[in-house]
């Protein structure tokens, strides 16, 4: 199903995580990705993140000494496309000329055009603060952190997303805050019998999130003390934003490694209002909290609301939150079948994506430790956390099957994976995946199963940017509609190709009509989209109903 | 308005030190020692135990030779071999040395099939790698051997659970009712039963009775709280949310706690004096304490933070002096210069204890170490801004407020005291912009509302007051809790728009209600403004000198006859 092709088609990465046998916290956590269009050619390309050495040692004492820069890396999607359709994928390496220099310890990346110029703009995430990337719209970058007003000083930032939550047009940005964490106030952990390990979260104190509102003339407003109103600060790895209680304003969700996590429910004024507790998701169905890392939102029984897919850490089980309707949810984590696969598992990245293009949204996990793994540390791996990736298939019925073992070579890979961008990289209709791995190389899994089956490709444009909230209803012949999001954020401090790919199956008809619910609350119908190829689709080009 | 450390916030403050620490439980690193494999035993490889503590790997290795010895014996009988076999496996998975003890264990059981220890050891075994068809098999043996044991009928029942198995839950979990009928955990798993299959009345019915039998399963609350959001009663699941907490509901489990003993290792000793200390058992958690220390030297964080820990169990068992002892000893330990969560934690407990044994320089110092080994010490910092306030210097509670609310903006203790500290500098104009601010940042707080309001009623710049404003917020709160300290509010509100008689008339029910609670001090100062209402004057002074430096937060009784003065509409 699919076929680990980084080194052959050019995107060749190592992680640095900056371990020499200190066992600071950090290493364990990086690295995410993003899968995006910075040169407007039609493909996707990708931005990985990069390490530091870590704590006072030198280079030459790390564990994995680098061979190469520590800066992170921008590749050109310079795919082919021939006549009789045959596709050829390569990636350059072009963060030189990108003029992109980064050289802080990174954390994750999330994109959005912030200032509606056309070109999608990077935020990175690091240990200490972020960096925001404007793409000048040449092929080149300029770090505009403190210009924009984004730099989320003194924070240890892991996830973040671009979001117009107050519907002004503009991209707005949550990021998701970690630890209060400082290498000079490093912990010694230690497993029961003395052994030094990793610590876990709650050995330090969780760190505030930050929202920043976008002022629409290229700056940032840190809003997070009047709009993220009540509610305790948790350790954040995973964010998504959707409309969970479906009044047509983007909520946020919220993942917290070890305490309760946030549904963040938008008031319309600017501000938020907790409701994770009652609308249960902020525990799961026993009560506790868990170790919560990636996360995202999709419509997974196709009945038209966002449910919640969440990894978690070993011994938890993974977990499906059901919407109900209206924003409330339900544990079933059990009856899908979908928990008891993973309590072996340590998961971080992961997405709702249709895999297989049958209509029904299937889910990939990208595992690894937190924790020394014993067998690999008595083969002497210096880095012993690795774990093999999980793929489960959406049956249709609210359950799914753990399809892993015959999902081909590079799901049994053992890695320690971290963050993943998934989006169709060789534009032939199914969804591939850029993986993270900590320490390690960079995966790209390549779907080759997906485009037997039809399918609709469409690019949702507001204005001149992607429009990051919206959703679009594929009208089918049976009257059925099934729902899906533009998004760029979930999985875990990645970020995602917007466009919207939607399965139909082996003997799948092109839909009926296209509905678009557009951010900003406008809705329109579009003409049937073509059968097995992408397309454009422009707010306010279609039909208001 | 006022809040400070006193004995018993000692104790609360010297438990939140304890906070996280030095905690980790995975792992091990490993090297093999061969075993001659008989026909019903497996071999077992010891691990790597060249980085282990030194206590752990000769206890590991006296239950190897001792295993040993006894295969080498001819005719040692076979339960004494199953014992031995056993006895590795229960230490190995101590440590989480979960491949090595697995083999260890199935020899066991291979030597003793009637024996439902390893089985179900097996299970605990094989939860932790998550492995939850082996759990399956394990319990199901346990209960083959012992139909009615509890821990093994709920473990069984909590697994088919997480599998989406009601119906194979359920009747375990009865059993173990019939066994054990007042068993929270038993109930839980009932109650969990009938959530899953949306029996909400079930459901809410076994989860209250769980709660009745143990107020302190907080984490119960969030489950029944779904029971009754799925019988549409919104508000009284909401009520439960306001209770839940992340709490763990435990079976009672004597084989766990023998595992849970069966190491000798600093962090174990850490880890079952935590626990000791959360069941408030201090003497067994000063016991393992002190077991720590031996075992760990102080130079190790562990070393220090077992130092400090046991000073916190000493001190909550009445020994101050030898709390002191050790929490000094752990400063001691501690680098000199740089940042030290161990070192912040020892100071701080050393801050508090000198805070309630009135020794405030000595307090102000420790505390500030305390910040310069941890600057996130939130705690610690709030130590200092309490003191400050205490002693009078407002103006240095600022900046300590401001580094809290950095490092947490949504610590509402710290905004209320930056907002009262203006107060007491007479900035009253910030002070009502501020507790404004407050007011919509924290509408689940009315604390900010009411000091609003107090100054929209009564600061003496007239620029800030607003009678009327104030009055609707006062009327506003009256919806919830009636509080003496309300009523103040409520007569200063009505005496500023002008209605003093009725001021006076609300200000006497308050006396009269702070007078049948025995606060003789609040009804003297109650009593000023009494005088002022009577004389048709209004209050100028929100806050009394005292509300400002006293040492703990004034009981507010509810207003009893007071509440009988309804405020005017």
């Amino acid at each position: 199903m699919f076929a680990e092709r980084a080194a052959e088609t050019g995107l060749r990465f190592t992680h640095f995580n900056g371990m020499s046998g200190e066992r600071y916290y950090p290493e364990i956590m990086a690295p995410g990705v993003a899968v995006f269009d910075y040169d407007n050619d039609g493909d996707l390309d990708v931005y990985l993140v990069q390490g530091q050495m870590l704590g006072p040692k030198t280079l030459k004492d790390a564990t994995f000494p680098p061979a190469f820069t520590l800066n992170d890396r921008l590749f050109r999607n310079d795919l082919v496309v021939a006549a009789d359709g045959t596709r050829t994928l390569h990636f350059t390496d072009v963060t030189e000329q990108s003029g992109i220099d980064v050289r802080s310890y990174g954390m994750g990346a999330a994109t959005g055009d912030y200032d509606n110029d056309g070109y999608v703009d990077v935020y990175r995430t690091g240990l200490k603060g972020s960096v925001m990337l404007h793409n000048n719209g040449n092929g080149t970058f300029t770090d505009v952190t403190a210009r924009t007003g984004t730099g989320n000083p003194g924070g240890w930032g892991v996830p973040a997303a671009f979001v117009d939550y107050d519907r002004d047009g503009f991209l707005d940005l949550f990021v998701g805050n970690y630890l209060l964490y400082s290498i000079e106030a490093d912990i010694d952990c230690l497993a029961v019998t003395g052994v030094h390990d990793y610590c876990p979260p709650n050995s330090y104190r969780p760190q505030a999130d930050r929202l920043y509102r976008n002022r629409g003339d290229g700056t940032f407003a840190d809003v997070t003390r009047t709009a993220l109103v009540g509610g305790a600060d948790g350790p954040a790895l995973g964010v998504s934003t959707a409309d969970f209680d479906g009044d047509g304003w983007p909520d946020i969700y919220v993942g917290n490694d070890g305490t309760a996590n946030q549904l963040w429910i938008n008031q319309k004024n600017g501000t938020f209002t907790d409701r994770a507790l009652l609308s249960g998701v902020a525990v799961n169905g026993a009560g506790n909290a868990e170790a919560s890392m990636g996360i995202d939102a999709g419509d997974f029984d196709n009945d038209g609301d966002e449910d919640l897919f969440i990894t978690n850490w070993l011994a938890q089980m993974n977990i499906l939150y059901v919407n109900t309707g209206g924003g409330m949810f339900e544990d079933r984590k059990a009856a899908s079948g979908l928990g008891p696969p993973s309590l072996a598992k340590t998961g971080f990245g992961t997405a709702w994506f249709d895999y297989d293009n049958d209509g029904w949204l299937d889910l990939l996990t990208l595992n690894g430790s937190v924790s020394i793994i014993e067998a690999q540390a008595r083969a002497n791996d210096p880095f012993p956390l690795k774990m093999s990736n999980q793929l489960y298939r959406n049956l249709g019925t609210g359950r799914f099957e753990d399809v892993s073992a015959r999902a081909g070579a590079a799901l049994k890979l053992m890695d320690v994976s971290r963050g993943a961008g998934f989006g169709d990289l060789d534009n032939d209709g199914d969804v591939d995946v850029v993986v993270g791995t900590a320490a390690g190389p960079t995966r790209l899994l390549m779907n080759e199963i997906g485009n037997r089956n039809h399918w609709v490709g469409l690019r949702l444009v507001s204005g001149r940017r992607d429009a990051l909230g919206a959703r679009v209803g594929l009208v089918r012949a049976d009257g059925s509609t099934l729902w899906r999001r533009v998004r760029a954020d979930g999985s875990y401090a990645s970020a995602n190709d917007p466009r919207v790919l939607v399965g139909l199956g082996p003997a799948g008809t092109a839909p009926a009509s296209v509905r678009v619910q557009w951010p900003d609350g406008q809705t329109e119908e579009f003409p049937p989209a073509g059968l097995d190829r992408w397309t454009t689709l422009t707010e306010g080009q279609g039909r208001r109903p | 308005m006022t809040r400070g450390i006193g004995r018993a916030g000692a104790l609360v403050a010297l438990l939140g030190a304890l906070g996280s620490g030095v905690t980790a439980c995975r792992g091990g690193g490993a090297a093999s020692s061969p075993a001659a494999p008989s026909a019903e035993t497996r071999e077992v490889s010891l691990p790597d135990l060249s980085r282990v503590e030194a206590s752990v790997a000769a206890q590991v290795r006296e239950k190897y030779e001792a295993l040993e010895s006894l295969r080498k014996r001819p005719g040692a009988p076979a339960a004494d071999v199953a014992a031995a076999y056993g006895g590795l496996a229960v230490l190995l998975h101590a440590g989480e040395f979960y491949e090595a003890a697995e083999p260890a264990y199935l020899s066991a059981q291979a030597l003793a099939p009637q024996e439902p220890r390893w089985p179900y050891f097996l299970s605990l075994l094989h939860r932790s790698v998550g492995q939850p068809d082996k759990v399956v098999a394990d319990l199901t043996r346990v209960l083959e051997l012992r139909p009615d044991d509890v821990p093994a009928l709920v473990w069984l029942g909590r697994m088919y659970l997480d599998q989406g198995q009601v119906d194979k839950a359920e009747p375990l979990f009865a059993r173990a009712q019939a066994a054990s009928p007042r068993t929270v955990a038993v109930l839980t798993g009932l109650g969990q039963s009938a959530l899953a299959r949306q029996d909400y009345p079930r459901a809410a019915t076994l989860l209250e009775q769980a709660l009745t039998l143990d107020p302190g399963a907080r984490v119960l609350h969030s489950p029944l709280a779904m029971a009754y959001r799925g019988l549409g009663d919104t508000a009284r699941a909401e009520a439960h949310l306001k209770e839940w907490k992340n709490t763990e509901i435990l079976v009672p489990d004597p084989l766990r706690q023998e595992l849970d003993l069966a190491l000798q290792s600093g962090l174990s000793y850490e880890i079952r004096g935590v626990r000791a200390l959360e069941q408030r058992d201090f003497k067994a958690a000063a016991d393992f304490f002190r077991q720590g220390v031996e075992l760990t030297p102080g130079t190790t964080m562990l070393g220090r933070s077992l130092r400090h820990k046991l000073g916190t169990a000493l001190f909550l068992l009445g020994d101050a002096p030898g709390a002191i002892a050790r929490f000094e000893e752990t400063v001691t330990l501690a680098p000199q210069s740089g940042l030290d969560e161990t070192a912040a934690k020892a100071h701080y407990s050393l801050g508090v204890l000198m805070i309630s044994s009135g020794r405030t320089r000595e307090a102000i110092q420790h505390l500030e170490a305390s910040v310069r080994y941890n600057p996130n010490y939130v705690e610690a910092l709030s130590a200092l801004a309490d003191l400050d306030r205490q002693t009078g210097r407002s103006a240095a509670t600022l900046p300590r407020y401001k580094a809290i609310l950095e490092i947490n903006p949504r610590n509402t203790d710290a905004r209320l005291g930056y907002g009262m500290a203006l107060v007491r500098l007479r900035r009253y104009r910030e002070a009502r912009d501020w507790m404004a601010e407050a007011s919509s940042l924290h509408p689940d707080h009315p604390e900010f509302v009411h000091a609003l309001a107090r100054l929209l009623a009564a600061a003496p710049d007239a620029a800030v007051r607003d009678g009327a404003r104030a009055l609707s917020l006062v009327q506003q709160l009256m919806q919830g809790d009636r509080t003496t300290r309300l009523g103040e509010t409520l007569a200063m509100a009505l005496a500023e728009v002008g209605d003093h008689a009725q001021a006076a008339a609300v200000q006497r029910d308050v006396m009269e209600a702070a007078r049948k609670a025995g606060l003789s001090s609040d009804v003297r100062r109650m009593a000023a403004n009494l005088r002022l209402y009577e004389r048709g004057q209004a209050c100028r002074a929100p806050w009394a000198d005292d509300e400002f430096t006293g040492t703990g937060p004034a009981p507010a009784p509810a207003l009893g006859a007071a509440s009988g003065a309804a405020p005017p509409s």
